[in-house]
């Protein structure tokens, strides 16, 4: 381990994100196989297997931004960095691995919601493309949020609506609405969220160059948070 | 240590048309075995010289240097133990698993469980260690505070205010804490309002004002001019004699407020003694780190 690195502090930051966020994705599990008893028709492995799909995917984003939110920024207006960091700990490293966890935790919804289909119709739905999407979604919106956390206080809310806005875009542009020079230009320099549906291929898994352009976007993202972390002090932001 | 050569800090609005100077060619050194005090009124510039020396702030010019190291590669690598002003720690956490989490933080290995025990020993927080942060008082939770910065055998130690919420009792263990951190390989920065409480742990005192450094003061070294209470158990009429300058203070025909360095004090005490003069009491009423920060921030007294 080298210095400076939180991989000892492990433990306790699973059990934050398992408290955290975890607990209002177990309500949203829970909430969806409430929803799976209040069906009129009988579930076949088939139909739990598109019921996980269709709401896991319309909700996808509330759960990455839940895992995400605030990860920096809540620490820097709270001010609890202050003793966090005067510790022999990198905020860089730090972040990247309450961030990682936060990946785990996210990967972890798609069973769990699996799991509560499974206690309310008996079928055990599980799909390894809606697993991959959902991290895909992880890593540009979630990373999004993490880059945005380390300079602004309303990190997810930011994150959010330039996803709707590059989601409205990317749809009129797919729909041949007429787009000016400036509406294009945001269409490729916003992250490309279009990937989560679009770069499926035939065998239900991501492939081509566009998935390849989402996940060097992902990392890109993930760089510049840790570039901030790493040059911006923690305590700066305050104003005359 | 710690070596700050001629620091500013500008802290400007998003627009750039405002600024406020925090910090102006600030300039200190705090060597290994020292315990150095800063003192200064709200808005000095102490809490953001601390967060120069934390690396929580760039310096818009001079240079910080912590260990030979610029702060932020000093506290990854070394640590600090550090008593922030508000101590901050999420509320749901109990006093034990603060300590604890911190313990492992702080790198302290298989000394984890018995440096927490010792720092909860240390700092009374035994019958709270259930607690959870939301429910300490305002004082334990700075003990708590001071439990965190103790955790560890840093070489840098840095308290912001720490007798902030404490009551007398435990503001006076605070202090033999303070005697007990002393270590020759050890720097120790003290900020705080309490000038009493510098003048008793610190070997010298920066003066802080509008952000700059307006002197430095040895406390308790016989060279700083003090305001003592002379009260006499008679009357005596060549009082005079041995302190020329002595105040009669009004309403109290016994009493007089004399000043002077240490010295003339002694020689001036003799010779009352000498002169037939019944002495009831000498005390001081005015430290002389107290009419130094006075004079420091431009009040009478000086």
């Amino acid at each position: 381990m080298t210095r400076g690195s939180p991989l000892r502090y492990l433990g306790w930051m699973a059990r934050d994100v398992a408290v955290r966020p975890g607990l209002a994705c177990l309500a949203i599990a829970g909430l969806f196989a409430f929803i799976a008893t209040r069906m009129p028709a009988a579930f076949t492995p088939a139909s739990a297997h598109d019921f996980l799909v269709r709401t896991v995917s319309q909700f996808d984003w509330v759960i990455v931004l839940i895992a995400t939110a605030g990860l920096v920024s809540w620490d820097r207006a709270s001010g609890y960095y202050r003793s966090l960091f005067s510790q022999p700990v990198s905020p860089g490293a730090y972040y990247l691995q309450r961030w990682l966890l936060g990946a785990v935790g996210v990967a972890a919804f798609v069973p769990l919601v699996g799991l509560g289909i499974l206690l309310v119709t008996g079928s055990f739905p599980f799909s390894g493309p809606l697993l991959a999407r959902l991290l895909l979604k992880y890593l540009l919106l979630g990373g999004l949020t993490l880059a945005l956390s380390t300079v602004l206080r309303a990190d997810w809310m930011i994150a959010f609506l330039i996803s709707v806005l590059q989601s409205v875009l990317y749809s009129l542009d797919k729909n041949g609405a007429p787009l000016n020079a400036f509406s294009k230009l945001l269409i490729h320099a916003l992250p490309p969220f279009q990937i989560g549906t679009s770069a499926f291929g035939a065998a239900g898994y991501p492939t081509g160059s566009e998935l390849t352009h989402g996940l060097l976007y992902g990392a890109g993202l993930l760089v510049l948070a840790l570039a901030a972390l790493t040059l911006r002090p923690l305590g700066s932001g305050g104003r005359a | 240590m710690i070596a700050l050569e001629a620091v500013s800090k500008v802290f400007r609005s998003l627009s750039g048309r405002r600024s406020v100077s925090a910090l102006s060619e600030f300039s200190l050194s705090i060597a290994r075995g020292e315990v150095v005090g800063l003192a200064g009124p709200n808005g000095a510039g102490k809490s953001t010289l601390i967060s120069l020396v934390l690396g929580y702030l760039n310096p818009t010019q001079g240079s910080v240097r912590v260990g030979g190291l610029a702060p932020r590669a000093y506290a990854q690598s070394h640590g600090v133990g550090y008593l922030t002003e508000l101590v901050v720690v999420p509320p749901r956490w109990s006093v034990n698993v603060t300590l604890r989490r911190f313990a492992v933080l702080g790198r302290l290995g298989a000394a984890a469980a018995r440096r927490v025990e010792e720092a909860i020993e240390l700092t009374g927080l035994g019958e709270h260690r259930r607690k959870q942060v939301r429910q300490l008082s305002k004082g334990t939770l700075q003990r708590l505070g001071l439990a965190q910065a103790l955790l560890a055998e840093r070489e840098l130690v840095i308290l912001d205010e720490p007798t902030h919420g404490l009551d007398p009792l435990w503001t006076q263990r605070f202090r033999d804490i303070v005697l007990a951190l002393r270590r020759p390989e050890r720097a120790v920065l003290i900020a705080s309002h309490n000038l009493d409480e510098l003048e008793r742990v610190a070997d010298r005192v920066a003066i802080i004002h509008q952000g700059r450094l307006q002197r430095v003061v040895r406390p308790g070294q016989g060279t700083v001019a003090s305001v003592y209470r002379l009260v006499l158990a008679a009357p005596c009429e060549r009082l005079g004699e041995a302190f020329p300058d002595a105040i009669g203070i009004e309403g109290r025909p016994l009493e007089y407020q004399v000043r002077g360095e240490l010295a003339a004090l002694n020689a001036g005490l003799a010779r009352l003694l000498a002169l037939d003069g019944q002495l009831a009491g000498f005390s001081a009423e005015q430290s002389g780190l107290e009419r130094e920060f006075r004079a420091a921030m431009g009040e009478d007294g000086a």
